[in-house]
C-alpha cells in the first residue's frame, strides 16, 4: 500500500485513502499514475474552494469499493483507446482456445486398438493380412476410435509416423498436430474414400495412380485421409504384380 | 448519490456482483445524462467542478463523491461521449478537462428525449404535477 508520488504535498490520511483505493483498483502503472494525479487534483480543488480534508474524504467512500469501480472504468477506457489491440488479444484468446480444443481432441481418446509402441502398430500393418481390406481394417482400428464416427487420435498419428520411419517425433511437431489435422476425416468416410480407391485399383487403367496423384498433391486433402496413404503403397505393389502377370500371359507375348 | 463510510453499501452478494451492480446504477440513473448536459452548456470542466455545480444546480439531489464521478466519467469517455485533456492551472497544478465529443451531443439529445417521455409518462399518472406550459421568466 505504497502511497503514489503524487500524493506526496496531500496529508496523510488522504494519500492513505487514495493509496488504498488504488490499490483496490489494480491498475498498469500509467493508469494508476494518472487516477492519482486527478483525485489528488481533486482535493486540491476541494481544499481551495474552503472545505474541510475530512469532508472531502467522506465523498470518497470505502476505499474497496471505489477502487474497483475506478479500476473497471479504467480498464473499459484502456480498451477502448486501443481496439486493434482488443480485437487481436480477442482473435488470438479464439485461436488459443480453438488450438486447445483441437489438440484436446486428438489426445483425448486412445485408438480402437491398442498396441504397446507405435512401432508394433506400423509393424501390424506391413504384415499379411487376407485381405486388402482387413489390412486397412487394422490401420483404421489403430488410429481411429471406435464407430463409423471415430476420431483420428494422437497414438494414431504416433504409429502413423512410426510406419514412416519416424520413431521418435519431436515435441514441436507434436505441438503443431492441431494445426496439420483440424478437421480429419471421421473413420466412416476415410473407409469409404478406401473402397473407392480400392475400385480404381481394380481397374488396369491409370485411374488410380491419377487418383492418388491428386491426393497426395492436396496437401490439405492428403492429411485429412492420413491413413490412407498406408494402404496406398500396398496397393501400388499388388498393381504391379497384376500388370507384370498379364504382360507375361498376354499373347503377343507368346512364342508361336 | 452520495456515497460516504458511514453508508458503505451492506454485504449483500460478493464484492464483484456488488461492484457491477453499482456500476450498472451509477450509468443507468440520471447522473450520466446531467454530467452531458452541464459539459454541453460550459464547454469543459475538470472533476470538481463537475461535482460542485450538479450539487448547485439540483439542490444537492445529484450530490456525486469521487466513487460515483470519476468511474462514470471514465465510463463515458471509453464510449467516446467524453474527451479528457490535462492542462496548467494558473497556480501551476496540473487539471483534467472534460469537454462533450460529437458523439457525446447525440446521446445528450437521446438522453433528453428519453426523460422527456419519462416525465410526460410520470406527470400523465400524476406522480409529477404538471408543469404551466410557460414559465415566466425573470426580468
Amino acid at each position: 500500500m505504497k502511497p503514489p508520488p503524487e500524493t506526496a504535498a496531500l496529508p496523510r490520511r488522504a494519500r492513505e485513502r487514495i493509496a488504498a483505493s488504488l490499490d483496490a483498483a489494480r491498475l498498469r502503472r500509467a493508469d494508476r499514475e494518472e487516477v492519482a494525479a486527478e483525485l489528488v487534483a481533486h482535493i486540491d480543488d476541494g481544499l481551495e474552494c474552503g472545505r474541510g480534508l475530512e469532508d472531502i474524504l467522506r465523498d470518497f467512500g470505502e476505499a474497496r469499493e471505489t477502487g474497483a469501480l475506478i479500476g473497471r472504468s479504467v480498464r473499459r477506457r484502456r480498451r477502448a483507446r486501443f481496439p486493434a489491440l482488443r480485437a487481436a488479444k480477442t482473435f488470438t484468446l479464439a485461436i488459443a482456445v480453438v488450438y486447445v480444443g483441437l489438440f484436446a481432441r486428438l489426445h483425448a481418446r486412445a485408438p480402437e486398438r491398442q498396441w504397446e509402441s507405435p512401432a508394433a502398430a506400423a509393424a501390424a500393418w506391413r504384415a499379411a493380412h487376407e485381405s486388402e481390406r482387413a489390412a486397412f481394417e487394422t490401420v483404421l482400428a489403430s488410429m481411429y476410435t471406435e464407430g463409423e464416427d471415430g476420431r483420428l487420435t494422437a497414438a494414431g498419428l504416433r504409429a502413423f509416423q512410426a510406419f514412416q520411419g519416424k520413431n521418435a517425433p519431436s515435441l514441436w511437431s507434436i505441438a503443431l498436430e492441431p494445426a496439420y489435422f483440424p478437421n480429419p476425416a471421421r473413420r466412416g468416410e476415410a473407409r469409404r474414400e478406401f473402397e473407392r480407391f480400392l475400385r480404381l485399383a481394380e481397374d488396369p487403367g491409370p485411374a488410380f495412380e491419377t487418383e492418388r496423384d491428386a491426393l497426395l498433391a492436396d496437401g490439405r486433402r492428403a492429411l485429412r485421409f492420413v491413413a490412407l496413404q498406408i494402404p496406398f503403397e500396398r496397393l501400388a505393389a499388388t498393381r504391379t504384380a497384376i500388370r507384370s502377370r498379364s504382360h507375361s500371359h498376354s499373347p503377343s507375348r507368346r512364342t508361336p | 448519490m452520495r456515497r460516504s463510510e458511514e453508508d458503505a453499501p451492506s454485504a449483500d452478494g460478493p464484492p464483484d456482483r456488488r461492484v457491477a451492480r453499482a456500476e450498472r446504477e451509477l450509468m443507468r440513473g440520471a447522473g450520466p445524462a446531467a454530467v452531458l448536459a452541464l459539459l454541453a452548456r460550459r464547454g469543459e470542466m475538470y472533476g470538481y467542478e463537475l461535482v460542485a455545480a450538479l450539487s448547485a444546480g439540483s439542490d444537492g439531489a445529484l450530490d456525486m463523491g469521487q466513487a460515483t464521478l470519476y468511474p462514470l466519467l471514465y465510463n463515458l469517455e471509453a464510449k467516446g461521449l467524453l474527451k479528457a485533456t490535462w492542462r496548467e492551472t494558473p497556480a501551476g497544478r496540473r487539471r483534467k478537462y472534460y469537454a462533450l465529443t460529437a458523439k457525446g451531443r447525440r446521446r445528450l439529445d437521446a438522453h433528453r428525449r428519453e426523460w422527456r417521455a419519462v416525465t410526460r409518462a410520470l406527470t400523465r399518472l400524476g406522480v409529477l404535477e404538471r408543469v404551466p406550459a410557460r414559465v415566466p421568466i425573470a426580468p
